[in-house]
């Protein structure tokens, strides 16, 4: 298993501490993609950067990460450092900021080979291949940062990561500032390189459309846990979470009735990250919420096949599930 | 038909060359109307001149070419004129933290809008109605509050609520909901669906996402390089698009019942300092090069632009809009339909 990650927890701490990220658990293998979705302050990108210890020092990370067997939590520093790049690297957001604007975009994607193998020979050859399998020409390895668009940017910020030939890679809504033709590149371009070279893949966005497109299964987090977990395109069909469900009708489907001249949003705000409630975090603002939600223990359970959710309703005691569907499941 | 709120016709905006490139054609012979209480929804990617094109109708660029008829009277530049205009045409805009100023009160940002147009009596009746009309209730709560202490959704709220304040008759609004939450989203859209129920505000609502057309737009004018090339019904338009940039960009919007699809069209965002001969999407038309590899001539697309023309119900700027024109096309009788530059 290329990555398992068992009960994380990330706190920042503070005067209230603050729970970024509450008992979290997957795995992941080479050659698989993996969905992170949630709103802004759902914990997303925390977890992501706690995989690789990317915290500042007030964030305590509790529970096991285990990448190529090796415990990640526990490890010393320059462990953690050879494993940064090298095992697995991660795209940012906004390479606008990422990029260093006085050094050539080669010379940066050197610096990154070079930190992890001092005798590398052939390092231009192998960055002007680099360049050129991210659909941008060998020469631009002379080109400063202002002389690319934000797309040809974004694709240096992807050459970078893949350049010391990892096996994990974590992207950071890799398409957000970029144009809607754009952001189709870049997508394709990252699906196409996950399945040429088998190395797996977080992708973390808000937008579970372009999550379900590019990733094969798919984690939805709320208020730093993950509710609902499954393969991408049952997931988005037939949610069992009702906070899925309003995240995946908040990007309707051109064509769909349902939402012609209909915009579906979700009333309220996630709740305060420093406080723990009992019973489900999303009640407040679940739109099929029933008594119990607010008191009962709420754990990630089976939903199916591949498929588990965080929702009192998959349990079969109700009839219906989250999406408003009925299911022949019994207890 | 009774004369279009706003019309706009063969519209020009040109910014002057900078370090030895060319000028800049960022909106380059735009017609576009809004109907009273209509929502128009305007797509396309960016560099195509659709923000150029808001700040021409609040009056914030002075076109160099067309005309802009609001309400059947031409937009003077006149100071006293534009200042009733930007009274009945009000402008939001993608980013609300950043259009509001962090030191000023919610109440003082509502209220600043009306104070300029001499609006003082009943103010505060005026913010708090915007308010609640915003959808910040009970608008009473929010007076004394600040920006920062407020969401992302609540701030497009504010500003909505400051755009209200002036009871506009039509919004303007610039990508209004891309920097929102998923959540938010729907939330604000709802809200411009509202106000025009409840108040008959048409609105352009400017975005890269031709979901949100689906969401609340009547209409859909897809823009290419300071052009429209295609616009009619949203049902018409998003379901069987016609010209093959509209293709191109249906193709990238993301489908969760699908799998990835690699985008029709390759390269960048285009230039409007080198807007191309003949029909301006010629060098990245999908269309063009499939038809060429069928044996139909194509060498029009290259000599002669297009204009917007009727087909089907819906008004395309592709000379192979239609599946009769290629027809005659390949039967090796050049096309009917080329019209001057």
């Amino acid at each position: 298993m290329l990555l398992e990650v068992n009960d994380l927890s990330v706190t920042y701490a503070a005067a209230r501490p603050v729970h970024a990220v509450r008992g979290v658990s997957f795995t992941l293998d080479g050659g698989q993609t993996l969905g992170v979705a949630g709103e802004s302050g759902s914990g997303k990108t925390t977890m992501a950067l706690a995989l690789l210890r990317l915290l500042p020092s007030a964030a305590r990370i509790e529970g096991s990460v285990r990448f190529q067997g090796e415990e990640l939590t526990t490890a010393k520093w320059g462990r953690m450092r050879a494993v940064r790049w090298d095992g697995a690297s991660v795209v940012f957001q906004g390479a606008m900021g990422a990029l260093n604007p006085v050094r050539t975009v080669g010379w940066q994607i050197r610096e990154a080979i070079v930190q992890h193998d001092r005798g590398a020979k052939g390092i231009r050859g192998r960055i002007e291949e680099l360049l050129e399998s991210v659909g941008l020409p060998a020469r631009r390895y002379e080109a400063y940062p202002h002389e690319l668009s934000g797309g040809q940017r974004q694709r240096v910020m992807i050459a970078m990561a893949l350049a010391c030939r990892p096996d994990l890679i974590i992207a950071d809504e890799p398409t957000t500032a970029l144009d809607v033709i754009v952001q189709g590149q870049v997508l394709a371009l990252l699906g196409e390189l996950v399945r040429e070279s088998g190395i797996g893949m977080i992708m973390i966005s808000h937008d579970l459309s372009v999550l379900a497109e590019t990733c094969a299964s798919l984690a939805v987090m709320y208020a730093g846990e993950v509710v609902e977990h499954g393969p991408s395109r049952e997931l988005v069909r037939e949610p069992r979470h009702p906070y899925t469900a309003a995240l995946a009708a908040a990007f309707p489907k051109i064509g769909d009735p349902a939402s012609r001249l209909a915009p579906a949003g979700l009333g309220g705000d996630p709740p305060d990250a420093s406080l723990v409630l009992p019973g489900c975090p999303f009640a407040p603002r679940c739109p099929v919420v029933m008594d119990e939600c607010t008191s009962a223990e709420i754990e990630l359970w089976n939903a199916g096949l591949e498929r588990r959710s965080a929702c009192l309703r998959v349990l079969g005691d109700a009839p219906e599930t989250a999406a408003g569907t009925v299911t022949e499941r019994s207890g | 038909m009774s004369t279009p709120l706003l019309e706009v016709q063969d519209l020009r905006v040109t910014f002057p060359a900078r370090r030895r490139r060319p000028p800049a054609r960022a909106v380059d012979g735009l017609d576009l109307t809004v109907q009273r209480g209509e929502i128009v929804a305007l797509v396309g990617e960016s560099g195509c001149g659709k923000s150029t094109l808001a700040r021409v109708l609040v009056g914030l660029v002075k076109p160099t070419g067309g005309a802009v008829r609001y309400d059947g009277q031409p937009l003077s530049h006149r100071s006293a004129a534009l200042k009733a205009h930007r009274r009945a045409v009000q402008l939001i805009l993608q980013d609300p933290y950043s259009a509001l100023n962090p030191r000023q009160t919610v109440y003082d940002a509502v209220a600043e809008g009306p104070r300029l147009h001499h609006l003082r009596s009943d103010l505060r009746d005026r913010v708090s109605e915007s308010l609640s009309r915003a959808g910040l209730r009970p608008p009473e709560q929010f007076f004394g509050r600040y920006p920062f202490e407020l969401s992302g959704g609540q701030q497009q709220r504010v500003v909505i609520a400051s755009a209200l304040a002036l009871q506009p008759s039509m919004l303007v609004a610039d990508e209004p909901v891309a920097s929102l939450d998923a959540s938010v989203r729907g939330e604000i859209l709802a809200l411009i669906l509202r106000l025009r129920e409840e108040l008959g505000l048409s609105a352009l609502v400017i975005s890269h996402d031709l979901g949100l057309a689906w969401n609340i737009a009547d209409r859909v004018a897809v823009m290419y390089l300071g052009r429209i090339v295609e616009q009619g019904k949203v049902e018409d338009v998003l379901q069987h698009p016609r010209h093959p940039y509209t293709r191109a960009l249906l193709a990238v919007s993301p489908d969760a019942d699908r799998e990835a699809v690699p985008p029709l069209i390759a390269g960048e965002p285009p230039d409007p300092t080198a807007i191309p001969g003949g029909c301006r999407f010629h060098p990245r038309c999908p269309l063009r090069e499939e038809l060429a590899a069928r044996g139909v001539d194509v060498s029009s697309c290259q000599t002669s632009d297009v204009a917007l023309a009727p087909v089907d119900g819906v008004e395309v700027a592709c000379r192979f809009a239609d599946a009769r024109a290629v027809q005659t096309a390949s039967s090796a009788t050049p096309p009917a339909q080329t019209s001057s530059g």
